[in-house]
């Protein structure tokens, strides 16, 4: 009996034995479809971008890191060039002078994401920009840099206001601001309506906001002073001020001293060192070598 | 012991059963190999084709524009040469524009057009508050079949198939080939069409041309058909078969001293014939828009001094008034979301932009036996409410050419007339010039 309890033990491991041996592991890589070619700018992104600061620069439009409601098209791939290095000039180092390269390499997004066409609403408006938690900052109409006439004006009303909002509000989502700020406002925040023909700029600047889109809420207020005033020269940020008279003015103060604390004490950032700087590099953009 | 045993002979049942569950595989490699060879079989494709390939490529989900031929010549480092037969803001038809390409996974082997390339990107981008996705066509294809004799793609949003053919001209070729498209479609152009099977005229009540698609109307909405096309080297080819009165046909090769698109397909016998009509038919029916000139200061158009003077009242009125302009005039279809009927419409807009469309609906009515006179009946204003405010400016402007009608036209071109002349039949110092 003992015999045939062995054999059948025996026999019981050789099936089992069969049975894995069916189960090879291959030995293809599942990793080895060839990387996409990699050319000048995509080499030049790798020392400027992804090492000092690991932002994943992307100029190529992946549909699926886009906004799926829109219809987008891709950035002309030497408006990516031109774009990159003045991202790179007018706010990463910028913020590396004044908050140090760790505290940029910190915050920043870790994905920038071109698109040639901004994506425009129904309703009119444009798309310019979007933050998403932090992580991705995409910017829209690069298509429309004239590279060849840099006009510092254009560039922040469509890409550097833009930049400097969506950066304040990573900021504030990571450390949040004095509840003060919703005091100054309250009742004049009006959502969607923003954009409506009756609510001009000239209202909102006596009401107390630095642009019609800071209406929209409590936090594009906030996010509003900062690029406002970043990107504004002394005479346009007291233009502002002149055009929100006696009502508007001590409101729009009152927002930013609120915003300058906030920056001090949360992160050890000046201000006006930040918009000194970014003003010094404005008038510097025509000696730039936007090509590669 | 028998449990013993009774162990060991489950244990040996529980082996084989589990040698019986093991699957035999389906496919030779695993999901991922399989997905990587897929890459480089179509990477190793588009390539391989030594002069590029000639695609046939439809934007609009409902195709509702046709189909547009381009030439496609695809690197091995990245970049691909592109050309169409569509003249662009600053290419003409036939020149080649070169972008980058990438064959990745996602939702399958896809071919994405990821910087932008101006002859390309034509159809895939947003033209403004009014046209938010533009001609809606797609930049990223699925792949669903690759041979080196023809590649098949669906595109990822609209769906639209995309066929690719090796293009068997070289580079000196392109232009050539690209410009006989449009000069074709022109020869075939005309205001309605007959579709005549086995030479008997089809019943459809009218068949008229927008784009490159024919509209089939059977007096009922709902079972108008829109049959969109591509051009080809000699007449057209059907984005699918058309069946009408039971014969079946894709092909038309165009016959052009009879005026007609004659179908290729065996035993399908399906002519779509040209036909003319009087201009007041034209106009009275028209699908589309006749512009005035709308170039700053307005108007620029030929028009006679009254109406004129009339239009600068109405721009100077809501200048003053609502801080905007006249962007644009225009007579025929509306193209406003809130009304799509016959109207005069003045968009208005503050930034050149963004635009609010004052509507006043009119009646286009042939005079009867005349051939030539339309009649234009106000029939008050429409839309969704802008037009309150700007109801003071224009309703002299609206006046006088309902005042004015009926009109007599004339045009350059009798058989398919782009402009449009308006004169007065009771005053004939009064005229106004629309083109589409």
């Amino acid at each position: 009996m003992k015999k045939i309890i062995l054999y059948l033990f025996a026999w019981s491991l050789l099936v089992g034995a069969w049975s894995c041996n069916k189960n090879e592991i291959s030995s293809n890589s599942i990793f080895d479809a060839p990387a996409a070619p990699q050319n000048a700018f995509d080499k030049w992104l790798l020392m400027n971008y992804t090492y000092p600061y690991n932002i994943d620069f992307k100029y190529k439009l992946d549909d699926i890191e886009s906004n799926l409601t829109y219809q987008l098209a891709p950035a002309k791939a030497e408006n990516s060039v031109a774009m990159a290095k003045l991202i790179k000039y007018l706010w990463l180092e910028v913020y590396d002078q004044v908050g140090g390269i760790t505290f940029t390499r910190t915050y920043v997004p870790r994905i920038i994401l071109l698109v040639g066409s901004s994506g425009i609403n129904p309703n009119g408006t444009e798309l310019l920009g979007t933050a998403e938690g932090g992580l991705k900052i995409t910017l829209y109409k690069v298509n429309e840099l004239d590279i060849k006439a840099l006009n510092i004006n254009l560039l922040n009303e469509y890409y550097f206001k833009t930049i400097h909002h969506e950066f304040a509000h990573i900021l504030h989502q990571t450390k949040n601001y004095s509840s003060d700020f919703l005091q100054i406002s309250s009742t004049d925040y009006i959502g969607e309506a923003w954009n409506d023909k009756d609510e001009s700029l000239s209202k909102a600047y006596k009401l107390g906001f630095v642009s019609q889109y800071a209406r929209k809420s409590v936090d594009e207020d906030f996010v509003e002073i900062l690029a406002m005033y970043v990107t504004s020269t002394v005479t346009q940020w007291n233009a502002i001020l002149t055009l929100a008279g006696a009502d508007g003015r001590p409101k729009i103060e009152q927002k930013f001293e609120i915003v300058k604390d906030y920056l001090t004490t949360s992160w050890n950032i000046d201000i006006v060192a930040l918009r000194d700087a970014v003003q010094e590099r404005s008038a510097l953009i025509g000696n730039l070598d936007l090509t590669l | 012991m028998k449990n013993k045993l009774l162990l060991i002979v489950c244990l040996a049942l529980a082996m084989l059963q589990a040698c019986v569950k093991d699957e035999e595989k389906v496919f030779g490699a695993s999901a991922a190999e399989r997905m990587n060879e897929a890459l480089n079989n179509l990477r190793n494709t588009l390539v391989a084709a030594p002069n590029g390939w000639a695609a046939e490529y439809y934007p609009e989900g409902d195709r509702s524009m046709g189909g547009y031929n381009f030439l496609w010549k695809f690197n091995e480092d990245g970049t691909v040469q592109i050309a169409g037969e569509v003249a662009t803001t600053n290419y003409v038809t036939g020149e080649a524009v070169i972008s980058h390409y990438e064959v990745i996974a996602n939702r399958g082997v896809l071919l994405s057009f990821n910087t932008y390339n101006e002859v390309f990107h034509f159809f895939s981008e947003p033209r403004g508050a009014t046209d938010v996705d533009g001609y809606a066509g797609d930049h990223e294809f699925v792949l669903r079949e690759c041979t080196p004799e023809r590649i098949v793609m669906t595109g990822k949003k609209r769906g639209n198939i995309l066929l690719l053919t090796p293009y068997d001209g070289d580079a000196s070729t392109w232009e050539t080939y690209l410009k006989q498209f449009k000069a074709l479609d022109e020869k075939f152009t005309a205001p309605v069409y007959l579709v005549k099977v086995d030479g008997t005229v089809a019943a459809i009540e009218r068949v008229t041309r927008k784009d490159r698609t024919f509209q089939f109307e059977y007096g009922k909405a709902e079972d108008n058909k829109i049959v969109p096309y591509i051009t080809t080297p000699t007449g057209i080819k059907l984005y699918e078969p058309l069946t009408v009165n039971g014969k079946t046909a894709q092909y038309f090769t165009f016959n052009e001293l009879e005026e007609e698109l004659v179908s290729e397909d065996p035993g399908s016998n399906i002519t779509i014939k040209m036909a003319w009509l009087p201009l007041n038919e034209v106009f009275a029916s028209t699908v589309k828009q006749w512009f005035f000139d709308s170039g700053q200061p307005l108007p620029q158009s030929d028009m006679c001094a009254p109406l004129a003077e009339a239009i600068r009242t109405a721009n100077a009125h809501i200048e003053k008034k609502e801080n905007e302009n006249i962007l644009f005039i225009y007579i025929g279809k509306g193209l406003s979301n809130s009304y799509t009927g016959h109207s005069v419409n003045f968009a208005c807009s503050a930034n050149g932009i963004k635009y609010y469309t004052a509507i006043y609906a009119f009646k286009f009515i042939n005079v009867a036996d005349t051939g030539d006179q339309v009649h234009l009946e106000y029939t008050g204003p429409q839309g969704n409410g802008a037009y309150i405010n700007y109801l003071d400016a224009f309703t002299p402007v609206i006046n006088l050419i309902k005042d004015k009608s009926p009109y007599r036209l004339t045009s350059k071109n009798l058989k398919n007339p782009a402009e449009l002349t308006f004169t007065s039949v009771a005053d004939p110092n009064f005229y106004f010039v629309l083109t589409l």
